[in-house]
């Protein structure tokens, strides 16, 4: 029954009692009696409705602390039923010292407004509530008691602790992102560091903001098809060799290979409950290596390193684990972290090659330094123990540089001549030829020179360079002392060899000649006869000592003398004159063509080219049989004179053609022609044809006769 | 009064042919068979007896004929006294060094025959 209903119904008995009392007769005292007592019924209606619609547990307690009247929203609070509250001490739901400061505080008209107190339930909990109170006093101002209304604080306390817990679980999160966020730092922060290190602090703080049993980055077998972990942590050596021995492949099937492939992160709380663990996981033995390692739980998150994939981060848990979306979000950081500390990792790589590249550049450069150092050592070495003297000149001619060989040969200290012009040197008896010849020369010159008595020096004199204006010069002084000694010899050798070896053939051709002049008296015929063949013999043995002579010459580089104005057709008349009568009496026609306009002088050694014309004329005499004929014509063109001796005879063989020219060689027909023959003159006709700058050469067919072609240039 | 041709030749088969044949053309000749010999007759020699002609060797025993040239031209015979070499060699660098002293002409012996020699003497002294 509701509290209010009871208390106004009490009222009401009263009332009835006062109206009962007397026993009068319904007149208009009754009426209004009457009425009041209606108004009072719809007021206590009116409580009565407010209280029992009244949501908040209301109760009201006599000034001892005695329950009087409650609401049902009280009664459902606690627990209690109507009758086990009315009438009952306050304390049956209120700690006692608390009641009494309640009651007492209020009714010294302190009211409570909104004070924590728990209140005891029927079941013994203690319900949290907000308590408000007013006392009540009648029109005397005595107190009649005190309301309390209770604020049902128990949702307000369970949010109060979930938003406690909330709070409790933002800070675990913060704190494993702080923790993430170090990780990240140590990653970015780590340039100078090899990547395993880096990678082993972040598998160390990810174990330690997670949970994770282990980490492993898989990377890309090297056919691009497979994946097979390379860095690992806290992973065995058994299960890294046997996924490195079975690579997985790059595609769905497996939570790595299905990662790598579509390049997403994968998850899994269980991997032996995922459904993508598939039997042929389980038929390759995959699941089973990964279950001996314990591990339960993973995530996968692919690292792509500029846009490519590098590999794959293994996050291994060895229980369930379920990965909430702040903590994937997390690793999703983690991992991106991991790949761009990866591409930084390369990026220094890369940039430590780079650097290491710069540092051999820089030892290359080192290297030259020390090449060019030694090669500016080498090169005074070589200076310094020069056979040749060599002395610079700079700075207006003045010396420079004196290797030990050139002050050898002045005979005269470095210090003497460093600084010093050889003008100003040429009072040194030594070095009066040198500064002469020096002062004399032109730009660049060699000359021979004497030093003194004893040393010839050829002395090259080169301009290599300017320095400050000034030209500089090198002088190198090769001493030919030796060389002309040598030539000296040489000379005097050939000398005494032509001495000894013509002086008894000439006592030899002067008897025979007088013998055969008839100075030594009458020769009878047969006599004549031999002495004439002996003398004729003689003849050819002095030509051939003759020929033997120039050849030393030739080789010796002194054959021909100084070249003066010569008329080469007087030389060609002059000999086909000579021959004309050799030839009538063999049978051959021998002619000269000479160009009508003449022909200019050339720079010849007259007597040397009448020995080249002299050698092919009587060769083509020689091997042109009778009724052949022997053509010598002059051709001018603008620069060089071209001479031709053409024969109709036995001609040179095509295998033999090459090597006419050579000392000593004679063709095969040619020696079957004539076996006497030195096979010098061709030698000696080029060698003097080639020192006067021309050339030699000829055409032959066999028995189709040979022309020899000489050319003479025409100098100014 | 015949002209007189001083010969210093070593080889003793031509000096004889020379000998022989310019005495036959009507010479005044004498021999020197060395180098050494030679000069002093030279030396010695007044303005009278000086030859007018001199047939010099160049490779001699005693005293080289370049050497002989030289004091020929020192002592300013050389002026006075033609000079025909009659040599086996014929090198160049000789033959100018012999010019340069004074010397009328170089004969390579065995290049002439005795007539020809005689025919140079000629040119030279008539």
């Amino acid at each position: 029954m509701p509290a209010g209903r009871r208390s106004v119904s009490r009222i009401r008995a009263q009332m009835v009692e006062e109206r009962t009392a007397p026993q009068e007769p319904e007149g208009k005292e009754e009426r209004k009696i009457k009425t009041l007592l209606e108004d009072i019924s719809l007021l206590e209606r009116y409580v009565h409705e407010l209280s029992v619609f009244f949501p908040l547990p209301l109760c009201f307690v006599s000034p001892l602390g005695v329950i009087l009247e409650v609401n049902p929203a009280f009664e459902e609070m606690f627990g209690f039923k109507f009758h086990e509250l009315i009438g009952e001490p306050l304390e049956k739901i209120l700690a006692k010292e608390k009641t009494e400061a309640l009651v007492q505080e209020t009714l010294r008209e302190h009211p409570v407004h909104g004070q924590e107190m728990e209140f005891r339930a029927q079941n013994g909990s203690l319900i949290p509530v907000g308590v408000f109170t007013k006392a009540r006093k009648d029109e005397q101002g005595q107190i009649l008691g005190l309301f309390i209304s209770l604020l049902d604080l128990r949702e307000l306390k369970k949010t109060n602790e979930e938003l406690k817990e909330t709070a409790q679980a933002l800070q675990v999160e913060r704190d494993q992102l702080a923790q993430l966020q170090r990780a990240v730092e140590v990653l970015l922060i780590s340039k100078e560091r090899p990547f395993e290190e880096m990678f082993d602090d972040l598998a160390a703080i990810l174990s330690a903001a997670l949970g994770a049993s282990a980490l492993a980055i898989w990377r890309p077998t090297d056919d691009g098809i497979g994946l097979s972990p390379a860095f690992n942590w806290k992973l065995s050596d058994r299960y890294m060799r046997y996924f490195r021995e079975h690579p997985l492949p790059m595609r769905g099937g497996t939570i790595v290979g299905q990662s790598a492939h579509s390049r997403d992160a994968m998850f899994t709380s269980d991997l032996f409950r995922d459904i993508r663990a598939t039997p042929e996981a389980w038929a390759s033995g995959t699941l089973q290596a990964i279950q001996k390692e314990g591990v339960v739980s993973l995530a996968s998150f692919p690292l792509l390193v500029n846009g490519e994939l590098f590999g794959v981060l293994n996050i291994y848990f060895d229980r369930t684990h379920e990965f909430p979306e702040s903590e994937r979000r997390v690793l999703r950081v983690a991992a991106h972290t991991a790949s761009i500390a990866i591409g930084n990792a390369q990026y220094q790589e890369e940039l430590k090659n780079t650097q290491l590249a710069l540092m051999n550049m820089l030892e290359d450069t080192d290297e030259a330094l020390r090449r060019v150092e030694a090669e500016r050592n080498r090169t005074q070495l070589i200076i310094a123990h020069l056979t040749d003297g060599l002395v610079v000149l700079e700075n207006d001619a003045r010396i420079s540089l004196v290797n030990p060989r050139a002050e050898d040969m002045f005979r005269l200290p470095a210090k003497a001549l460093l600084g010093k012009r050889f003008s100003e040197l040429g009072t040194e008896e030594r070095l009066r030829g040198l500064a002469k010849a020096l002062a004399a020369e032109g730009e660049l010159f060699r000359a021979e020179v004497s030093l003194g008595e004893d040393v010839v020096a050829e002395v090259t004199d080169a301009e290599f360079g300017e320095k400050e204006g000034s030209r500089q010069r090198m002088i190198i002084l090769h001493d030919i002392t030796r060389e002309k000694q040598v030539e000296r010899l040489k000379t005097e050798f050939v000398s005494l060899a032509a001495h000894q070896l013509r002086t008894p053939l000439a006592a030899i051709k002067w008897t025979l000649r007088m013998l055969l002049d008839g100075d030594l008296g009458d020769l009878n015929k047969e006599q004549e006869e031999f002495i004439g063949k002996t003398y004729r013999s003689n003849e050819r043995m002095i030509g051939l000592i003759n020929d033997l002579l120039d050849v030393t010459r030739i080789e010796e580089g002194r054959y021909l003398s100084r070249p003066e104005p010569g008329k080469i057709d007087d030389i060609l008349s002059g000999l086909v004159n000579t021959y004309e009568e050799d030839a009538e009496r063999k049978g051959v026609t021998l002619s000269l063509e000479l160009p009508p306009e003449g022909l200019p002088l050339l720079m010849i050694d007259e007597e040397k080219i009448r020995l080249v014309f002299q050698n092919l004329l009587e060769n083509a005499l020689h091997y042109t049989p009778k009724g052949g004929s022997i053509e010598v014509a002059v051709q001018r063109a603008e620069h060089e004179i071209k001479v031709s001796v053409r024969d109709s005879g036995i001609g040179i063989p095509p295998g033999q053609q090459g090597r006419i020219f050579q000392k000593f060689f004679r063709a095969d027909n040619a020696k079957r022609v004539d076996t006497e023959g030195s096979g010098l003159g061709l030698y000696v006709s080029k060698n003097i044809v080639e020192a006067h700058e021309g050339r030699i050469w000829f055409e032959s067919k066999p028995k189709g006769g040979t022309v020899f072609f000489v050319v003479l240039p025409v100098k100014g | 009064m015949s002209k007189r041709i001083l010969i210093i030749e070593d080889e003793q088969v031509l000096a004889d042919l020379l000998v022989k044949k310019l005495e036959e053309e009507g010479y005044t000749v004498e021999l020197a068979r060395d180098g050494a010999q030679g000069m002093d007759k030279l030396r010695e020699a007044d303005e009278a007896s000086l030859p007018n002609l001199l047939l010099l060797d160049m490779m001699l025993p005693g005293m080289p004929g370049i050497e002989i040239l030289e004091e020929m031209n020192t002592r300013g015979l050389i002026e006075r006294v033609p000079v025909v070499i009659i040599s086996n060699s014929g090198q160049p660098v000789e033959i100018d060094r012999a010019r340069e002293l004074g010397v009328r002409d170089w004969l390579v012996k065995t290049e002439f025959d005795p007539l020809e020699v005689i025919e140079k003497v000629r040119g030279q002294i008539g």
